[in-house]
């Protein structure tokens, strides 16, 4: 049966499940698991394989229907029980506006007790699954990188957000391959095979797994090849060829059903049914085992092994070019309008525009600046959004906050202007209620919400119109520190950052990915004390030492300065 | 227990020397390796309803090779298309898993028969170029089961010809195993010949012998319910344990297999090997792992220290049931049923007392009942908890309070229940039973495998610790003898309406001891 409640809260469903049991009875018995499926689409198929799941594995499932671009925000709720739910029982939350900015608590009434929760994203990856609100409480966070609108891209990012209990569904649709391959690897006379080749597109997700498995577990190098030119087009792995001694062990797609398997001693083929896996199995599969898949996460990292370098983030972009002007309040000015139009230009194109505010003197002097530098380009600001690139974690009031800094200069003149005030994201503080961890977590996953993830899948895109940073005079940048290991966090969009070298030292900051997600970088540095910071910060893009050196824009990199902080640029 | 997923303990040295079965890698499916499969019997209705169909699901499942062989042997002559045709239509009317005839596309390429009697050298010799053919071209490795659906009189002949044609020896690196179907003898002296003459032709860890109960994974679920909980072991005992109760009841009657079980009886045919593992399984102490021989080497403990009622008379019960009619349908009583002699005196019905002399038990009845045509088709194991003192409570509070008891279901509805006392709404005090019920979700059995194909597969990949041993096999006739002999000489079957839950001596066995029968 099918309960349908308008305009609730958490509670409310809570409540509403309790008495259908004690009128039904229908829906206590037995949940071994809570299942959350964050779902941006369609949510027909993912629940329809999560009915199917919970015949072997009986569960609680809740659906987060999302709309966070909704005006009006508000919860509507669906319970299934019984026969609309399988051996489970289904809560499907229909959450606009600003409800999502706490979905932890929404889910949080409807977690059955004790029982380990499993987080499902269907389509969407989070950056990294478990900084996400949800995944950081889950067992277990299934994505599905081949779901994604770049499924490469998205498994990098998968994998520089790594941790145990991570899992993709681009490695379940290898199961049966794998357990075929490993029983072909055990046709007498077992040898190594000197030569490895996995037929498929590089661009599949699976296709790349399966040749980073059989590499990493067998030390041979297994080359992605193409299929052949008159293979069906399958998605995923068309074959897989064990070159050995005494000769080729070759398994090769022929259907949606079946494969065929030669073997050096017989080359008339064998048929061997491997029938494509459906979304039920796969999800049945995953939700099999709760404890960490450790194969899959040493295969992840050895797909990408190559990405250690923080400064990769930065490579590839226009060079920057300097700005100087005679002092402080001039620095202001010219980074203002300079912004000022660049936002402009971003709404009436994108009819969204991204803007990262900083601290510091010369940081809030620009806040300060910028309304007026808006005012006069005539933008409309209700689809304006303010960030921060950076803040410290102390009382919310404390003069030590970037936003208390901005605020009267900044936030008060654009609200009034027209911003509205669900606009400005202010990354939290104690006041909050939450830890500093659960802190950046909850500012990372607010941006994933607007779509702050979509460049953190690649160096290629934007989120960021215009990125505004202070420079330190050690050369930081937001709260990456030089030689600082917090700064080397890459798998999160905003991490903590403990025991800063600079007071306060509980920060939390951006990372090196979404720092560079930004289309226009303006670096704004007044006063002879950041002289050789600067100086430095022009030199070869270097984050370990030089963070300064290693944020760049896809389009602009402008250093704002005044002539003393330029004093020891060369030339 | 592992199961399919985890890699098998014992398995060949080679196994393990695969790279790419990493122990960790719990989701990469344990495929059976290249291997074929001989079978006797293979017209049989096990075969042919069980056996056959299993094959077909493992290979569904993606669990059996692309190289595996499977040749029939019989009397027929078929070539191997006819053999073909009859596994598909085997397959097509009992498999689990749907039929689909790419799945049977791959079985079929393996499929051979060989035209034969046991006593044919010749049909051995070409029994054996059929598996080295087998070999050659599917690249079956060398690896060959003797699957013998036959019955035991058959042995010597068949083991006689294996050893004579060579089959049972395998070359270097390769196995060769056979298995064999309960019933394991009929006493301990049949069940020592018996396995004199298998073992005479392969070697004793080579021996796989089926009880397919033992397949089913709620047997394995009674050990991760003791040894993985914190919660059972505590209780687990003299101290709080008041008896235990271990039913297998069949609501149906012997159907087609009167020639099989006259003569033989409840007790030879399920109390010695069923209902005896449950007990071994629910008494044993820890095992140090899983492996298969520190599971044997308690539950052989705990058989051996088995110990019979000192007055048989008053401590078991036989019956055999009569005509009536049992839920709406109108039954033959058991001596009318074909091929069932008037006279029979063998047992429909089967209950006795055990104690186990160990520390942990002593004092502990264990009651065994199983038969046919009782109230419902149920297995199941319940240890009933001693009463609590009440010492709070006033004597009425408490009247409708039975003792606590943990239900282990095995089949149907696979699960545990727990019955406790408690408070009843509303009332000032009063104290009633209630259950806690855990199902493995309503639909399990849909996903649970048919215990033939865990077992085959277990077989394949040598995995042993589902499968019981000579040892344990001559435990059990050593405890069932006496009672089975004494039965013959003193006391006939008690008649019983199809449809109860047995005679009334049955009842009046339990009652001596002040104790009642659970309604399962």
């Amino acid at each position: 049966m099918i309960t349908t409640l308008t305009d609730t809260t958490a509670s409310a469903i809570d409540k509403k499940m309790i008495e259908m049991r004690e009128t039904f009875g229908a829906n206590t018995i037995g949940r071994v698991l809570t299942l959350i499926i964050i779902a941006t689409g369609d949510i027909e198929e993912p629940l329809e394989a999560a009915i199917s799941a919970s015949h072997e594995h009986p569960a609680r499932v809740l659906v987060v229907d999302a709309d966070p671009e909704a005006e009006v925000s508000g919860l509507d709720a669906e319970i299934r029980v019984g026969r609309d739910a399988g051996a489970g029982e289904i809560v499907i939350l229909r959450a606009r506006g600003d409800i999502m900015s706490s979905l932890d608590t929404l889910v949080m009434a409807l977690l059955l007790p004790d029982a380990p929760i499993v987080t499902w994203w269907p389509e969407g990856a989070p950056s990294a699954p478990v900084h996400d609100v949800l995944g950081s409480m889950s067992q277990r966070r299934i994505t599905d990188s081949a779901a994604c609108p770049a499924p490469i891209a998205t498994l990098k990012r998968l994998r520089r957000g790594y941790s145990h209990g991570d899992s993709d569904l681009a490695w379940a649709r290898l199961t049966r391959w794998r357990g075929l391959v490993a029983s072909a690897y055990e046709v007498p006379p077992v040898s190594v095979p000197k030569q490895v080749q996995v037929a498929g597109s590089a661009e599949n997700p699976s296709v790349v797994l399966m040749a980073a498995w059989l590499s990493h577990t067998l030390g041979v190098d297994a080359k992605i090849v193409d299929p052949s030119d008159d293979a069906p087009d399958y998605a995923g792995v068309h074959g897989v060829r064990l070159l050995r001694a005494d000769g080729t062990i070759d398994l090769t797609r022929v259907s949606d059903e079946a494969i065929v398997l030669t073997l050096p001693t017989d080359d008339s083929g064998q048929h061997v049914t491997m029938p494509r896996r459906t979304l039920n199995e796969l999800l049945a599969e995953e939700l099999r085992r709760l404890d960490p898949d450790e194969v899959y996460g040493e295969v992840l990292a050895s797909t990408f092994s190559d990405i250690v370098d923080s400064g990769t983030f930065a490579t590839g972009k226009p060079a920057p070019t300097d700005t100087v002007v005679a002092d402080a309040d001039a620095v202001a000015v010219a980074a203002a309008e300079s912004a000022a139009s660049q936002l402009a230009t971003a709404l009436k194109e994108r009819s969204v525009a991204h803007l990262v505010v900083t601290g510091g003197t010369v940081g809030t002097k620009t806040a300060g600046a910028l309304p007026a530098a808006l005012r006069s380009t005539g933008a409309d600001l209700t689809h304006l959004h303010i960030w921060w690139g950076d803040e410290r974690f102390v009382d919310p009031e404390s003069a030590d906050r970037n936003e208390v800094a901005v605020r009267a200069g900044l936030l008060e003149p654009l609200q009034e202007a027209g911003l509205p005030s669900r606009n400005i994201h202010i990354m939290p503080s104690p006041a909050d209620g939450m830890s500093l961890e659960d802190a950046a977590a909850w500012y990372g996953q607010q941006l994933d919400l607007l779509g702050g993830d979509e460049p953190f899948r690649t160096r290629g895109g934007a989120f960021f119109d215009v990125l505004m940073l202070g420079v330190g005079p050690d050369g930081h940048v937001a709260s990456l520190f030089p030689e600082h290991p917090d700064q080397r966090q890459v798998g999160a969009s905003a991490i903590a950052v403990k025991g800063s070298p600079k007071p306060p030292s509980e920060r939390v900051s951006l990372t090196w990915p979404v720092l560079n997600s930004s289309r226009h970088v303006a670096l704004l540095v007044a006063g002879g004390e950041k002289a050789d910071a600067v100086a430095d910060g022009h030199g070869e893009i270097d984050p370990w030492p030089v963070p300064a050196s290693a944020v760049r824009g896809l389009e602009t990199t402008t250093w704002f300065l005044d002539t003393a902080a330029a004093s020891r640029l060369k030339g | 227990m592992t199961d399919t997923n985890t890699p098998p303990v014992g398995a060949d040295a080679e196994d393990l020397l695969n790279p790419l079965r990493d122990p960790r890698d719990r989701r990469l499916p344990l495929i059976a390796g290249p291997s074929s499969m001989v079978m006797f019997g293979v017209t049989g209705d096990l075969a042919r309803k069980k056996l056959l169909p299993a094959i077909y699901d493992l290979t569904h499942r993606g669990l059996l090779p692309p190289s595996f062989g499977l040749v029939g042997f019989g009397r027929r002559e078929w070539s191997d298309d006819d053999f073909a045709e009859y596994v598909r239509k085997s397959v097509s009317e009992h498999s689990r898993t749907g039929f689909s005839e790419s799945v049977f596309e791959q079985l079929r390429g393996g499929l051979r028969f060989v035209t034969g009697t046991f006593d044919d050298s010749a049909a051995f010799e070409r029994l054996t170029e059929v598996v080295g053919e087998l070999d050659r071209t599917r690249g079956t490795g060398g690896n060959h089961a003797f699957y013998l659906s036959i019955p035991p009189d058959a042995f010597p002949k068949v083991c006689g010809q294996l050893a004579e044609s060579g089959l049972n020896t395998p070359r270097d690196g390769s196995w060769r195993r056979v298995v064999i179907e309960k019933p394991f003898g009929h006493d301990l002296e049949s069940a020592r010949e018996l396995n004199a003459v298998v073992e005479k032709v392969f070697r004793p860890e080579d021996v796989f012998r089926i009880d397919h109960y033992l397949g089913k994974e709620t047997v394995q679920n009674i050990l991760a319910l003791r040894f993985a909980n914190q919660l059972y072991e505590p209780v687990w005992n003299a101290g709080y344990v008041d008896h235990v109760q271990i039913t297998m009841a069949e609501d149906i009657g012997i159907g087609s297999r009167a020639g099989y079980y006259d003569g033989i009886g409840t007790a030879r045919d399920v109390i010695q090997n069923h209902l005896l593992q449950l007990l071994a399984l629910t008494a044993m102490e820890e095992p140090v792992s899983f492996r298969a021989s520190d599971l044997r080497a308690e539950k052989e403990k705990v058989l051996s220290a088995i110990e019979l009622p000192e007055d048989l008379g008053e401590h078991t019960a036989r019956g055999q049931y009569v005509g009536g009619w049992q839920g709406g349908e109108e039954v033959r009583p058991y001596l009318e049923e074909d091929g069932i002699p008037a006279d029979s005196t063998t047992e429909t019905f089967a209950a006795m007392r055990l104690d186990i002399a160990t520390r942990r038990w002593a004092g502990v009845p264990f009651y065994l009942r199983a038969g046919k045509r009782l109230g419902r088709r149920v297995t199941e194991i319940a240890l009933v908890f001693k009463r609590a003192p009440f010492l709070p409570f006033r004597s009425t509070d408490t009247a409708d309070l039975g003792q606590n008891a943990i239900v282990i279901r095995v089949q149907p509805d696979e699960g545990v229940t727990i019955r406790f006392g408690s408070k009843v709404p509303g009332t000032q005090m009063e104290v009633r039973d209630v259950t806690m019920d855990f199902a493995y979700g309503m639909n399990f059995t849909e996903e649970s495998p048919e215990a033939y194909e865990r077992l085959i597969l277990d077989m394949l990949l040598g995995d042993p610790p589902l499968f019981p041993r000579q040892k344990e096999v001559e435990l059990s006739w050593k405890i069932l003898d006496p009672i089975t002999d004494y039965w013959a000489e003193q006391m006939d079957p008690a008649p019983y309406r199809p449809g109860s839950w047995g005679p009334d001596t049955a009842h009046e066995m339990l009652a001596r001891d002040g104790r009642t029968w659970r309604r399962p």
